[in-house]
């Protein structure tokens, strides 16, 4: 063989092995791996989990859920049609600004973003799926608010384990902060202020990045599938136009679209937080696009959109309104013997003193848009609520997660269980803060009492015998009216007797004269318990909450999309009650909850 | 193209060499001790605050616990940096030296000295933060 022959035989040798390389790495293309090509077929065939008693699930929750599901999509449309009529805006500046429409444009994506479904794994839950306007963007489904009191996640029927949070003012609280003057925590966002904002230094943005990937909710398993999906979303060119058009210049792998749709917490991905394989610096691509989701969805949230400041008390404080006797009776009362502006602070003046019971506001408003909230934490001392979904998931699903395999071992012990990265929160990123557990244990943020009270149009009120919206209160949903929750702040301590919600003595009526015990004893809030206030002073104080609803000087965003049904009857004093069901004995509190250092002082039964 | 790109280079390091200084003040609007006093002074404090973050930082376990505090001494670093200035204080010597007062100015920037707080063997001052440590 002389050199010619030998090199046109080397040649083609060469040109064989690249063709049969491209032909393999074609082929590796084109089948995913098999283990997501697997968990998928099981997603598209799993059966529904449903670990629960009877009783637990309401009976009309699919048909809820398919009724919220199109009304956001409804106000999807409506965002996209708002998006379009829009004028774009001019980059110009140093630094670089969006002129003119840069701030309406930011809104409008993150309003976009909020009513997109199609961020879930199983293209069925957008973030308002469980924080619909008709409720000032808390729980959409009065059933579900009545009865399991957590939303059903993207994976029927995981569900989590507290009730959602209302939107509106939430942008407002400072990034989580120890005051070691008063020994007290204010700000962050959540139940359990663990969206501190410690890195976007906003607790709001922060915290719009916890539902999608919360393994029972929005349950993606990887922050980038947020980062894949957006760059296919019919809204990626404002994202683009909003945050840079290079924005989506991330190689994903093929794969990612199985694993995006795959629910997170999936046993196929072996307890990886990144199962989407990306080089270090797509990684950190994904990560500033999962930011601009969060500040997009704060920047909507923000705005006027859901944070309105159009209430009749907004009106009051301009004199475009004069509150009516009960109203005015009942604002007296909040800033003084109810005590609760203590907490949720009005703004306002207090001369000439606030306990006294016949003494005038003759102040000015020292604060002309007052949040009714003073970005702190108590403890109120709720009992267990053994309704709560969470208690029950303690077997696995068919991707073998278990959401709680401590079932009603479990306590929730709020902002203490953060402070010691505990079971069921998100790590604490202060480790100087975990020596304060113990003194927090319980607590849960102190919500803006804006819009406690808001409802659909159709069903004015949230009171029984209404017509009315059924909501829930609190971080479990225990009480379910605005009386019942007046009446618990002026009669817990009046009130209490040694039982589990469900196990009122004869003769007493829970919520009414029975007030089981709390769930976390050790550090309630005493400043309330015992208020002396009369029927009649109870019921002008949930008046003047009332009058904090935002719509009242101008119509409030979507809030007419609610195309469910009122409940009528009852009364407010025992609304709910028919749903209450005894709590099963309960074994003491998890070594994962409380035998985590510091652990509680005094022990958590 | 590349010629182009050449250029403008060019053109804009020109810039920075041998761009006048700006003085258009006159007389006593400018304080008489700007450099010498008040402006040497806060560079040396200024000095001294980077340094002590810098320390904070060497000193700093880094894990998921210490989070915030490595955010918030990273800001310190970035408060403190004299090197984010386009005329970095390294290069300052010649900056607002006016030709009217050049006694006022002489010492301009001498207090700084980057290369005692910059060391090739000093370690990155924050370590690229995990896949997990973004998530809650």
């Amino acid at each position: 063989m002389n050199r010619r022959t030998l090199f046109r035989n080397r040649r083609r040798l060469t040109i064989i092995s690249v063709v049969v390389l491209c032909v393999v790495a074609i082929c590796m293309s084109l089948v995913p791996p098999r283990k997501v090509s697997a968990q998928n077929a099981n997603w598209r065939a799993a059966p529904v989990y449903n670990p629960y008693p009877p009783g637990i699930l309401p009976s009309d929750l699919n048909s809820e859920l398919a009724r919220v599901l199109a009304e956001v999509d409804f106000i999807e449309n409506r965002a996209i049609a708002r998006w379009q009529a829009l004028t774009p805006p001019t980059l110009t500046g140093q630094p670089p600004i969006l002129q003119n429409t840069g701030t309406e444009a930011v809104e409008a994506l993150g309003e976009l973003m909020n009513y997109d479904r199609n961020i879930s794994p199983n293209r069925n839950q957008a973030c308002a799926s469980c924080h619909m306007p008709y409720a000032a963007f808390s729980g959409p489904i009065p059933s579900v608010n009545l009865t399991m009191i957590a939303y059903p996640g993207t994976a029927h029927f995981r569900a989590g384990k507290r009730t959602a949070q209302r939107y509106p003012y939430a942008p407002f609280f400072p990034v989580l902060q120890y005051n070691e003057e008063q020994g007290l925590f204010f700000g962050g966002n959540f139940w359990d202020s663990r969206a501190t904002g410690y890195l976007l230094r906003n607790p709001d943005a922060h915290q719009a990045q916890g539902p999608p990937v919360d393994t029972q909710e929005m349950g993606n398993p990887d922050t980038a599938c947020i980062a894949f999906k957006l760059s296919r979303a019919v809204y990626r060119p404002l994202f683009e136009q909003v945050w840079g058009k290079d924005s989506f210049q991330i190689k994903f792998p093929h794969d990612t679209e199985e694993i995006c749709e795959t629910p997170g917490g999936a046993a196929v991905f072996g307890g990886s937080a990144t199962p989407i394989r990306l080089n270090a610096e797509d990684r950190v691509l994904a990560n500033t696009v999962y930011d601009h989701w969060g500040q997009s969805i704060d920047a909507y949230e923000q705005s006027v959109q859901v944070s309105a400041f159009s209430s009749k008390f907004d009106a009051f404080l301009k004199d475009k309104y004069t509150l009516t006797a009960d109203e005015k009776a009942g604002y007296d009362l909040f800033k003084g013997k109810g005590n609760c502006n203590s907490c949720h602070l009005d703004g306002r003046s207090t001369a000439p003193a606030p306990t006294a019971p016949a003494s005038e506001d003759t102040g000015v408003a020292a604060s002309a848009n007052p949040l009714f909230t003073c970005f702190g934490s108590a403890n109120l001392g709720l009992p267990l609520n053994p309704r709560d979904a969470f208690f029950y998931q303690t077997t696995p699903d068919s991707f073998g997660f278990t959401a709680n395999p401590l079932g009603f071992g479990y306590r929730d012990l709020g902002l203490g269980t953060f402070l010691r990265s505990g079971f069921g929160s998100w790590p604490n990123p202060n480790i100087t803060w975990r020596q304060f557990a113990p003194t927090v244990d319980g607590q849960m943020q102190t919500s803006t009492a804006r819009n406690v009270a808001m409802t659909p149009p159709q069903c004015p009120s949230t009171e029984a015998p209404g017509p009315y919206f059924q909501k829930e209160f609190f971080h479990n949903g225990y009480i379910k009216s605005l009386k019942q929750l007046v009446h618990f702040y002026n009669t817990r301590d009046v009130y209490p007797f040694d039982v589990t919600s469900g196990h009122c003595p004869a003769g007493t009526t829970e919520k009414v004269n029975c007030w089981p015990r709390p769930e976390v004893p050790s550090t309630i809030d005493m400043t309330i318990g015992k208020l002396g206030l009369t029927d009649e002073e109870e019921n002008q104080i949930v008046a003047f909450l009332q009058t904090l609803t935002d719509g009242f000087t101008r119509p409030y965003p979507n809030r007419d999309t609610f195309t469910g049904s009122c409940m009528t009857g009852g009364s407010a004093k025992t609304q709910g009650n028919e749903s209450l069901i005894p709590t099963p004995p309960l074994p003491p509190c998890a070594s994962a909850v409380c035998d985590v250092p510091p652990v509680p002082n005094p022990p958590i039964p | 193209m590349v010629l182009g790109v050449v250029m403008i280079t060019r053109g804009v390091s020109a810039q920075s060499a041998t761009s006048p200084i700006y003085f258009p003040y006159p007389p006593d609007v400018i304080p008489a001790d700007l450099a010498a006093e008040k402006t040497k002074r806060v560079n040396r404090e200024v000095s001294r605050i980077e340094a002590e973050a810098l320390t904070q930082l060497h000193a700093l376990p880094i894990n998921s616990g210490t989070a915030m505090r490595q955010v918030q001494i990273l800001g310190k670093l970035e408060l403190f940096d004299g090197n984010l200035l386009v005329n970095h204080l390294r290069s300052q010597k010649r900056w607002l030296r006016p030709s009217a007062n050049p006694a006022t100015y002489d010492q301009w920037g001498t207090a700084w000295n980057p290369n005692s707080l910059w060391s090739s063997s000093a370690p990155p001052i924050i370590s690229t933060p995990n896949d997990n440590s973004r998530k809650g």
